[in-house]
């Protein structure tokens, strides 16, 4: 077998596939990660609200998709301290591949097309 | 795309990962105390990235609102974590590791990790804690020597296998459920 080693060298896109997919396994993290790319820079304490989970095992959650750099955090102090969250661009590029979606015949980008489709036709 | 076909397609991104790896992934946890146990926690967890585990350090990778000490038994009971290293260098870290080792959910999770002068192995069994090692090493066995480079001593198998065949006739005598096979 390989050593590892090797593959660190030669394959670092599957390593990082790996940790975030490792990341994202579980559907706690999976709808703290959705919620995230809908509220950019939402604040812990909502979080834990929005999925209605104990703050404890929330901060296992978020400390598994942070220390998988699936999300980028920020801390402000605001009278005290607040930890944010958002998706960084490996964690936009993620969301895409998971959720992208087919535009829809009467999404802009389809209409747009569909018009340049016409005009070279006529 | 729907709930379920998501969480369907997390599984399969992860599984073709760790098939053209031959690896699985992996959530671990690294407990420690601070000082320089924390930035060599720092050093094993960005070694452990490199490899495509998810390794934590709960001083920095968990939310300010929430302290490190939060990651106690409830936690680690119910969360997916894979492993749990515990370096022992301060009587904070013995004090996980008493709460930790008396969990079944927890203990087989556990890796311990002691000065040789700590370990039962590597010394003779004297103080509680050493002991306590001791009964870990046995039913578990995953108590390891970390001496950062020093020479530590190692027993005979003549002194080994005894003292280990002692405490699990002990445990299997008190507590046979406690005997992992």
């Amino acid at each position: 077998m390989k050593k590892l080693a090797d593959r660190e060298e030669t394959d670092p896109e599957v390593i990082d596939r790996l940790r975030a997919y490792t990341a994202l396994d579980n559907p706690i993290r999976l709808r703290a990660f959705r919620l995230i790319h809908e509220s950019p820079g939402v604040p812990f304490n909502q979080i834990a609200r929005r999925i209605r989970i104990e703050s404890g095992l929330l901060a296992y959650h978020m400390g598994v998709l942070k220390a998988a750099r699936v999300v980028d955090v920020t801390y402000e102090r605001e009278g005290r301290q607040v930890t944010s969250y958002r998706l960084g661009a490996r964690g936009e590029a993620l969301f895409s591949e998971l959720f992208r979606k087919r535009p829809s015949p009467t999404s802009k980008a389809a209409q747009g097309v569909l018009r340049s489709v016409a005009v070279r036709q006529h | 795309m729907s709930k379920g076909s998501t969480v369907r397609s997390v599984h399969r991104f992860r599984r073709e990962a760790e098939r053209r790896l031959q690896r699985s992934g992996l959530v671990i946890i690294l407990l420690g105390s601070s000082g320089r146990g924390l930035d060599e926690r720092r050093d094993v967890a960005h070694v452990l990235a490199r490899r495509g585990i998810v390794a934590l350090v709960p001083e920095d990778d968990f939310p300010v609102e929430i302290g490190p000490s939060v990651l106690e038994v409830d936690v680690l009971e119910r969360s997916d974590v894979d492993l749990v290293f515990l370096s022992i260098e301060s009587w904070g870290a013995a004090t996980e590791f008493g709460q930790f080792s008396s969990n079944p959910r927890i203990a087989p999770k556990l890796r311990v990790l002691v000065r040789p002068e700590y370990h039962p192995v590597h010394s003779p069994p004297g103080s509680y804690l050493t002991d306590l090692y001791l009964t870990h090493l046995v039913r578990y066995g995953h108590v390891y020597p970390v001496d950062g480079g020093r020479q530590a001593p190692v027993p005979s198998a003549k002194a080994l296998i005894p003292m280990l065949v002692e405490r699990h006739r002990e445990i299997k005598a008190f507590r046979p459920l406690n005997i992992t096979k």
